[in-house]
C-alpha cells in the first residue's frame, strides 16, 4: 500500500507569520492511509474508582469532518477523547477509528492513525531539541532514517516551525510549543487529529494563528474547547457533552445561538 | 473515606503506638504463630476503630507476601528438622521444618506489620505525622523537605503520568510503510526515558523556584513549618504508658503462648 | 530492595537505625555549613521538590524484553544534581515517605533501608562518582559517565548489603540469596546507569547551569590515579566481601551478636497441646481447630461491622 502524494495546505490569502526558509528535498507522501472515520457505539466508561464518566455515547464522524466538542468541566470530554487513541478502553460499547476497532491487537496502528495533542505541550515535549521530539513518533515506528528525516521536515513545515528545529522546547513560547506539539503528532501521518483545549493560554495573536492552522489541516479534526469563538470560527459541527452523555449534536451556529442550551450546560 | 483529621491533632501517640507494636511483633520468637495471630487481632481492632474492615486490611497487607521469595532458600537448604528429603527426577532436595518456620514467621510478621502501618496512615494523615515527628526532634531540614515532598507528590506524579501517556500515544506501529525495528533500540529507549526524567526535573526545579519566590515574598526564611503547632495531647503520657503495656503484653504472649 | 518489617533481626534493625541517624546527622551538619557558605542546593524547598521529582521519575520506564522494564531509583542522580549531602537527605526523605505512605518498606526496617539505598546508594554512590570523574579527567563527559558507572555500583552494593543483612538475620541462606540478589540487580543496575546518564545528558544540554556539583579544577595525574585507586579499592573490597561470605561464617557472626533465635531441636509437632478435655485424639484437635476458626471468623465479622459504621461516621 503506497502513500498518496499531497501538498501541505495553507489557508489562501492569510500568510503564516512564520515563513519556512527550507525547501523540501523532494516531495514526500503525507496523506494518511486510513479513512479518518470515527464510529462510537453505546460507549460507557467507568473509572476504576467507580466514577461513571461516560454513560452511553453514540457518535459518527466522517473522514475530513471538523467537529468541536463543547461542554462544562467534568462533562467527560477528555475521557471521551482518550478513548479515540485507546488510552481508555470502554467498559461497554465499541469505538472504531479509521475503520479499526480499538483493541489490544490494533492499538499500535490506532496510535499511528489518531494523533492526540494534549492540553499542556510540556507533557508532550521531552526531548533536547524540537527535531528530536518530532522524530520520536516515526523513530518508534521503526522507519528508516531517510523516511524519518522527511517526515520531520514536512511536519515542521506544516506548522511553520522549521526554523525552530534545533531549539530546545523549554525555551520556546507557549504558542511555539503548541505548534511543535502538533508537529510531533503530524509526523506520524494520522488521519484523525484530536486536540484538548488548544487555545488555552494563548494571546489573541496566538489564537488567530491557531485558527489559521486548524483551518489548514485536512485530517478529521476533533477539538475540545471552552473557547466558543474558536468553535464558531473553525467548526461547522459541534457536539455538546454534559455529565457523560451527548446533549446536542449539530450545526455550530445553531447551537451557539441557543442561549438556553448554553446556559443549561455550563457554556455561558 | 479516611478518618484522618487534618493538621489539628497531636499524632505523637499514634506514631509511637505503631512503632512499638511493630517492634513487639518483630521481637516475637520463631514459630509464635498464635502470638502473631493475637497481634493481628490487635491491629485489626485498631483498624476497625479507624474505619478499615479487617478483610481489606488483610488484603492490602498482601504486598508483603512476595518477600517470601527471599526466605525460600532456607526452607530447602537448612538441614535441621527435615520434614522430607528425596529426589524428584534428577534433583535431590529436602524440606526443613526449621526453615519453614523461619520463612513463615517472617512473612506473617511482615504481613501484620504492613497492616499496622496502614492503620497509622489512615488514622492520621502524612502532614500531621511530619508535624508530630518535628515535635519529637526530627531535624527541621528533613521535616520541611519531607513536608514539601508530600505536598507536591501527587502533582508531580500526575505530570509524570501525563508525560508517560503522551509518550505512549506516540508509540505506534507503522501503517503500510517499511519498518526496521518497532520501538527503537534499547539505547534509544533508554535515552528517551532519560529525556523524560530530565524534563520532569527541569519542571520540578522551575516550580521550586516559583515556590521559593512566593514564600520569600510572604516573609519565609527557610523553615516552612506550616501553620501553628497543634495543641499538645494532654493525655500523651498516659497513652504512651498504655502502649508500652500493650507492647509488653504482646512480647509476653510471644514467650508464653505455644509455638510450633 | 525495600525490606519489610519482620525479616531483619530486631537488634540488627535497631543498630542500623542508630547508624543511619548518626550519618544523616553528619549530612545535615555538612549541609548547614555549606548553606552558611552560600551554597545553593541545600534549600529545603528545592530538596522537597526534588524528592517529589524522584518519586515521580521512578514511574518512568522503558521495556527491555517482554515483561521486564528498566527504571530508575535515582540515588546517584539526586546526589549529582544536589551534591552528596543534600542528595542523601532527599533520598532519606523519599525512602521514608515510601514507607509511611505506601508501605514500601517497613517502619522498623526503615533505618536499614535508608542505610542501604540512601547512604550506601546515594552518599556512597555520589562520592564514588566524584572519585571516578576525577580519575577519568574531570570534564563534563567524564562526570556523566562516572555517574552512570556509580549508578550501577550503587544498585549492586545496595542489593548485596541487603542480602547480607538478611543472611545475618537468618532469614535467607546467603549461598543462594546473595548471588540471586546480585544477579537480579545486574540488569536493574544497567537500567539505572543508562537512565541516569541520559537524564544528565539532557539536563547538561538544555540547562547546564543547573548542574549543581562544582567543577573539578585540579586534575593532576597523581590526583587522578589516587582517586581512581581509591574508588577501585572500595569496589574490590565490597566485591570480595560478597564473594567470600560463606553461610557458616555468617551464622557464627550472627550467633556471636545474638541475632539467631531459631530454637535448636524444637519438635515440629503440629497441634501439640490443642486438645479438649474429655475428648481424645484427632477428633478433639479438629474440634478445637473448628472452634478457634469460628471465633476468628466471628471476630472478623464483628470488626467489619464496626469498621463500616466508623467509616460512615466520617
Amino acid at each position: 500500500m503506497t502513500d498518496q502524494h499531497e501538498h501541505p495546505h495553507t489557508h489562501p490569502g492569510a500568510p503564516l507569520p512564520h515563513s519556512h526558509g527550507h525547501e523540501h528535498a523532494h516531495d514526500v507522501p503525507v496523506a494518511p492511509t486510513g479513512d479518518g472515520t470515527i464510529a462510537i457505539s453505546h460507549l460507557h466508561f467507568r473509572y476504576p474508582d467507580g466514577t461513571e464518566a461516560l454513560r452511553g455515547i453514540d457518535l459518527t464522524i466522517a473522514g475530513g469532518e471538523k467537529v468541536a466538542l463543547l461542554g462544562p468541566n467534568g462533562a467527560g470530554k477528555s475521557t471521551l477523547m482518550l478513548h479515540l487513541n485507546g488510552i481508555h478502553r470502554p467498559t461497554h460499547g465499541t469505538v472504531h477509528v479509521a475503520g479499526m476497532q480499538v483493541s489490544n491487537e490494533t492499538i499500535g496502528r490506532v496510535r499511528a492513525e489518531v494523533g492526540l495533542v494534549f492540553q499542556d505541550p510540556d507533557d508532550q515535549l521531552f526531548s533536547p531539541t524540537v527535531w528530536d521530539d518530532v522524530a520520536f513518533g516515526p523513530t518508534h515506528m521503526g522507519l528508516t532514517p531517510g523516511a524519518i528525516h522527511d517526515r520531520v521536515e514536512v511536519a515542521l513545515a506544516a506548522v511553520g516551525a522549521l526554523d525552530l528545529a534545533q531549539r530546545a522546547p523549554m525555551r520556546l513560547s507557549i504558542g511555539q510549543r503548541k505548534r511543535v506539539a502538533l508537529a510531533t503528532v503530524l509526523a506520524m501521518n494520522p488521519s484523525i487529529l484530536v486536540f484538548d483545549e488548544p487555545s488555552a493560554g494563548l494571546d489573541p495573536r496566538g489564537r488567530r494563528e491557531l485558527i489559521e492552522l486548524l483551518q489548514s489541516l485536512t485530517q478529521t479534526l476533533i477539538v475540545s474547547t471552552h473557547d466558543l469563538e474558536l468553535a464558531r470560527a473553525t467548526f461547522a459541527r459541534s457536539i455538546v457533552v454534559d455529565r457523560g452523555v451527548i446533549v446536542a449534536d449539530g450545526s455550530t451556529s445553531e447551537i451557539l445561538a441557543n442561549r438556553e442550551l448554553l446556559l443549561a450546560h455550563g457554556l455561558a | 473515606m479516611s478518618r484522618a483529621v487534618p493538621g489539628g491533632r497531636d499524632a505523637r501517640a499514634a506514631v509511637i503506638t505503631a512503632l512499638l507494636v511493630i517492634l513487639a511483633i518483630a521481637l516475637l520468637p520463631m514459630g509464635a504463630y498464635v502470638a502473631i495471630l493475637l497481634s493481628w487481632f490487635v491491629v485489626i481492632t485498631a483498624g476497625a476503630y479507624v474505619g478499615i474492615s479487617p478483610l481489606r486490611l488483610a488484603r492490602r497487607g498482601a504486598i508483603a507476601l512476595p518477600f517470601l521469595l527471599a526466605a525460600v532458600p532456607v526452607i530447602f537448604l537448612r538441614t535441621d528438622e527435615l520434614l522430607w528429603s528425596g529426589t524428584v527426577g534428577p534433583l535431590s532436595f529436602s524440606i526443613s521444618g526449621a526453615g519453614l518456620r523461619i520463612a513463615l514467621t517472617a512473612v506473617l510478621k511482615a504481613w501484620v506489620s504492613v497492616q499496622a502501618s496502614i492503620v497509622l496512615i489512615t488514622y492520621v494523615d502524612a502532614p500531621t505525622i511530619v508535624t508530630a515527628l518535628r515535635r519529637m526532634r526530627l531535624p527541621d531540614a528533613i521535616a520541611t523537605s519531607a513536608g514539601l515532598t508530600i505536598r507536591y507528590l501527587e502533582l508531580l506524579r500526575d505530570e509524570a503520568k501525563r508525560m508517560l501517556r503522551a509518550r505512549t500515544a506516540r508509540s505506534a506501529s507503522p501503517v503500510g510503510v517499511g519498518r526496521e525495528r518497532i520501538g527503537g533500540s534499547i539505547g534509544w529507549r533508554a535515552r528517551t526515558t532519560g529525556n523524560l526524567v530530565g524534563s520532569l526535573f527541569l519542571r520540578a526545579y522551575a516550580r521550586a523556584q516559583r515556590i521559593e519566590e512566593a514564600a520569600t515574598s510572604r516573609g519565609a526564611t527557610g523553615s516552612l513549618s506550616v501553620g501553628t503547632m497543634p495543641a499538645a495531647d494532654p493525655r500523651l503520657a498516659m497513652k504512651v504508658i498504655g502502649v508500652f503495656l500493650l507492647a509488653l503484653f504482646l512480647t509476653l504472649s510471644g514467650a508464653l503462648l505455644p509455638r510450633l | 530492595m525495600h525490606l519489610p518489617d519482620g525479616f531483619l533481626a530486631p537488634q540488627l534493625a535497631l543498630a542500623l537505625w542508630a547508624l543511619t541517624a548518626v550519618i544523616v546527622g553528619v549530612a545535615l551538619r555538612r549541609l548547614a555549613a555549606s548553606r552558611e557558605a552560600g551554597g545553593a542546593t541545600g534549600r529545603p524547598i528545592l530538596m522537597g521538590l526534588v524528592g517529589a521529582f524522584i518519586f515521580a521519575a521512578q514511574m518512568f520506564n522503558f521495556p527491555v524484553a517482554t515483561g521486564t522494564s528498566g527504571h530508575l531509583l535515582g540515588g546517584v542522580l539526586a546526589g549529582y544534581l544536589l551534591g552528596p549531602w543534600a542528595g542523601t537527605i532527599v533520598m532519606t526523605t523519599v525512602i521514608g515517605v515510601q514507607a509511611l505512605l505506601f508501605q514500601d518498606g517497613g517502619l522498623l526496617a526503615l533505618g536499614a533501608n535508608i542505610f542501604n539505598m540512601g547512604i550506601i546508594g546515594t552518599l556512597g554512590g555520589t562520592l564514588i562518582a566524584r572519585a571516578l570523574a576525577l580519575a577519568l579527567g574531570g570534564g563534563r563527559g567524564a562526570r556523566i559517565a562516572a555517574a552512570g558507572i556509580a549508578g550501577w555500583l550503587s544498585v549492586m552494593a545496595g542489593a548485596g548489603i541487603t542480602a547480607l543483612q538478611l543472611g545475618l538475620s537468618g532469614t535467607t541462606d546467603i549461598s543462594v540469596g546473595l548471588p540471586a540478589m546480585l544477579g537480579v540487580h545486574v540488569f536493574i543496575g544497567v537500567g539505572e546507569a543508562l537512565i541516569t546518564v541520559a537524564a544528565l545528558t539532557f539536563i547538561a544540554t538544555t540547562a547546564p547551569d543547573l548542574l549543581g556539583a562544582e567543577p573539578v579544577t585540579h586534575t593532576s595525574l597523581a590526583r587522578r590515579v589516587g582517586a581512581g585507586a581509591g574508588a577501585t579499592a572500595i569496589v574490590i573490597s565490597l566485591a570480595t566481601l560478597f564473594a567470600s561470605t560463606d553461610p557458616d561464617g555468617l551464622n557464627s557472626v550472627a550467633q556471636a551478636l545474638g541475632f539467631t533465635h531459631v530454637e535448636a531441636g524444637a519438635p515440629f509437632n503440629l497441634f501439640a497441646g490443642y486438645a479438649i478435655p474429655g475428648l481424645d485424639g484427632a477428633a478433639s484437635t479438629i474440634i478445637a481447630a473448628l472452634i478457634g476458626a469460628a471465633v476468628i471468623v466471628g471476630l472478623i465479622l464483628l470488626l467489619s461491622r464496626v469498621a463500616a459504621s466508623r467509616k460512615g461516621d466520617a
